[in-house]
């Protein structure tokens, strides 16, 4: 009797401690899944403050020493072309100009991989002027998360992307 | 006819992700180049992996709060240019590679182990950005965690 009791309670303990673990493990992924919301809203607010010509909202996804760079190929040339060490700044004054057609970049889609405080985002996306097609590529973001318990705290380091015309990701 | 396509269509899709995975093995090379400078203590293998304007950004977790740093073509040349004792060779292992292209531009995120003279150091995520110049794949980006 006494041993049937031990064996009740020993399983007991199992199945309590695999609670405990499928309960850790949902809570992990639930974090995981509110860092990747919010990181889609960083990009989002990026994308919303260009096309509103918002030079504030843009710049409060930055990094301070973020870096912003573009890949593609030059028809002109014949080469492919990287253009680095476009600082931010350069790119909100762009930003501030007030525009007769609007910047409407749209994500395709959204590839998050996080790792404690480093997030990466691959971002294929499409660009119109206005109404207009204009260019499609990927942008690969890389984030920091400046404060561990904040999740709203995520900010943009490194944005480099790819342009070109056709063979859009759908 | 039918099938004719569908046979053409499957060829073209093999084709394809065949020379998907040749680039992700070319990329994969660049990646081991660079561990294998570090630990030979040789700028000369290092540089060919890396572009001119590269940029790095480590993320060290083991502070609180969790700091991040900036470093560049000419540090990092120093960095490994330094003459280093059997105590001091750097060592770093990969696994893990998770790799992603679009046309000219590569991610690469992969696990990694740093060992300072044979003894464990720490370990984090390295995550590459790469840019196919001409025809070789270069390192423009790289931030990591170190834990």
């Amino acid at each position: 009797m006494e041993n049937h009791i031990f064996k009740l309670y020993s399983k007991m303990k199992k199945i309590t401690y695999y609670l405990f673990i499928i309960s850790l493990s949902i809570f992990k992924t639930n974090a995981q899944s509110t860092d990747k919301e919010a990181i889609e809203t960083v990009i989002n607010t990026l994308f919303k403050g260009m096309y509103n010509c918002d030079s504030a909202m843009v710049s409060s996804v930055f990094h301070p020493k973020a870096a912003l760079n573009s890949i593609g190929f030059s028809e002109k040339s014949q080469q492919n072309y990287f253009t680095s060490d476009n600082r931010v700044k350069s790119f909100l004054e762009t930003i501030a100009k007030p525009k007769t057609v609007l910047w409407n970049e749209a994500a395709t889609s959204f590839e998050i991989k996080i790792d404690k405080q480093m997030a990466e985002a691959w971002v294929p996306y499409t660009f119109h002027l206005g109404e207009k097609f204009s260019h499609c590529g990927v942008d690969n973001f890389v984030l920091f998360k400046e404060n561990k318990a904040d999740v709203k705290s995520w900010k943009i380091i490194y944005l480099v992307d790819t342009m070109r015309k056709d063979y859009c990701v759908k | 006819m039918k099938y004719v396509i569908f046979i053409v269509l499957f060829l073209l899709k093999i084709n394809a992700l065949y020379s998907q995975n040749t680039e992700k093995e070319a990329i994969k090379a660049v990646v081991y180049k660079l561990f294998e400078g570090f630990e030979k203590n040789d700028t000369t293998i290092v540089a060919q992996t890396l572009h001119k304007n590269v940029r790095f950004k480590a993320i060290d977790l083991r502070k609180n709060p969790a700091s991040i740093s900036d470093s560049d073509y000419q540090k990092m040349m120093i960095g490994v240019a330094k003459q280093k004792s059997k105590a001091e060779i750097w060592r770093e292992v990969p696994s893990k590679f998770k790799i992603k292209i679009d046309n000219q531009m590569a991610n690469v995120w992969v696990n990694y182990k740093f060992y300072i003279g044979g003894k464990y150091s720490h370990k984090g995520i390295d995550n590459f950005i790469l840019y196919k110049e001409k025809n070789e794949w270069k390192i423009i980006f790289l931030s990591y965690t170190r834990r």
